[in-house]
């Protein structure tokens, strides 16, 4: 008996083209639809992103075309808050410094020395650790005392300890103190076309500090 | 009352042909329906992945444009950026330093005529502060403890005061004293405002 080819058969012939078609109606949808489904999902949540970081980046440009034409006031400002909280750890220029400190108040600087360096918790601030030892009056060392206070390079003073030496023939009293200095540095700032410009000239921390430093004395 | 009784003249097979016939149109219909609905659906879905495609990619040359005006300021950035990091630590340097000159100047304030402070030895972040001295006269001594916490003089730095040891030296003829004072809470530091005040 002579068999009939399966693509021949009536029954496919007549339920195959409709089955067909649903079937690549479904993997049409499967291959399709439904991963470009998940993948607008995922560009639209890109392009929120992207604009958000536009409008970000053209407030950012704004705000530093604005204050490319402040730039002289920028670069005295800067030229203050540098000079009190250096750029670089500048440990000569510190030393030099707390030498001239010691000169203007008449003490004799017998240990002046850079004994390390040391992150600062939280931001982006180095300390700079000194060991000082002068002689001299009690008179000068208050004098010194508050000069390093109201230096323009901000130095901190750690551990003071003083004593107070009579010469039993002359009756001259003569402080020998030892000291812990502590200055600061920040690193150059690390650029990211992404960290918004938080800044403003009117802002009344800055203002403040800048009035601040301006009553320091330079030595 | 004779009840009609339904006569069926159409042979069943007729009507069983006639109800595949149905039914296989009704699958072409919806087969052929739901092929055309898929194309349409992916059409549709693939042209907006498309256009989103397009514009997301517009959106980031347009971000570089922006990067790339931001990079041409550079150094505006790193001195504005500088300038406020410097900023930020100035205030909180200065608002937690410890400012030994006004102990210095408060024990200074605070010690009678004839006593003598041979040493001082200060700590920053330290409450107390340990003062050593010679008198020849333990009324001197005594008026001294009496200063350091009086609310005209010591006082407004130190809240108590301990006279740690106290040792005749016959050789000097003095009498020798330690003693550890305790500061109020914040009492070395000021206020960043008041420090610009005249």
């Amino acid at each position: 008996m002579p068999t009939t080819p399966f693509l021949n058969r009536p029954e496919v012939r007549s339920y195959g083209p409709p089955i067909l078609f649903l079937i690549l109606g479904i993997i049409l949808l499967a291959l399709v639809a439904f991963p470009n489904l998940g993948r607008i999902q995922d560009l639209n949540s890109e392009i929120a992103t992207e604009e958000t970081r536009i409008t970000s980046l053209k407030e950012k440009n704004t705000k530093l075309l604005d204050l490319a034409s402040q730039s002289n006031e920028i670069d005295k400002s800067f030229s203050s808050f540098d000079q009190a909280i250096a750029s670089e750890s500048k440990v000569p220029e510190l030393l030099a410094e707390v030498q001239k400190i010691s000169n203007a108040c008449g003490v004799k600087v017998t240990t002046l020395q850079f004994s390390g360096e040391a992150k600062q918790q939280g931001g982006n601030v180095q300390e700079v650790h000194l060991q000082y030892a002068i002689e001299g009056s009690f008179s000068k060392l208050t004098c010194l005392v508050s000069s390093i206070e109201n230096a323009s390079r901000l130095i901190d003073i750690e551990s003071l300890r003083y004593n107070t030496n009579v010469n039993q023939e002359t009756g001259a009293a003569t402080v020998s103190a030892q000291a812990t200095l502590v200055s600061y540095y920040t690193n150059e700032p690390i650029l990211s076309p992404d960290t918004p410009i938080s800044f403003s000239f009117s802002d009344l921390s800055y203002t403040r500090n800048l009035e601040l430093l301006n009553s320091f004395k330079v030595y | 009352m004779v009840e009609k009784s339904s006569i069926e003249l159409i042979p069943k097979e007729v009507e069983s042909a006639r109800g595949k016939e149905l039914l296989l149109r009704r699958l072409r219909v919806w087969g052929f329906g739901f092929f055309i609905l898929s194309i349409l659906i992916s059409g549709g879905i693939l042209t907006f992945s498309l256009v989103n495609a397009t514009k997301l990619d517009s959106l980031k040359q347009e971000s570089a444009k922006q990067i790339a005006q931001i990079t041409q300021s550079a150094d505006i950035e790193s001195k504005v950026l500088g300038l406020s990091e410097k900023s930020v630590a100035l205030t909180r340097i200065l608002s937690q330093r410890d400012y030994f000159s006004i102990a210095l100047a408060t024990v200074e304030k605070s010690r009678p005529v004839g006593l003598r402070v041979k040493g001082n030895t200060l700590e920053a972040g330290k409450t107390s502060v340990v003062i050593d001295g010679e008198t020849a006269s333990y009324v001197n001594l005594a008026a001294f403890l009496q200063n350091l916490v009086s609310s005209t003089k010591g006082g407004v730095l130190f809240s108590g005061v301990a006279l740690t040891s106290v040792n005749l030296n016959a050789s000097k003829g003095a009498a020798e004293f330690v003693i550890e004072a305790t500061m109020q809470k914040d009492g070395l530091k000021k206020s960043l405002t008041k420090e610009v005040a005249p």
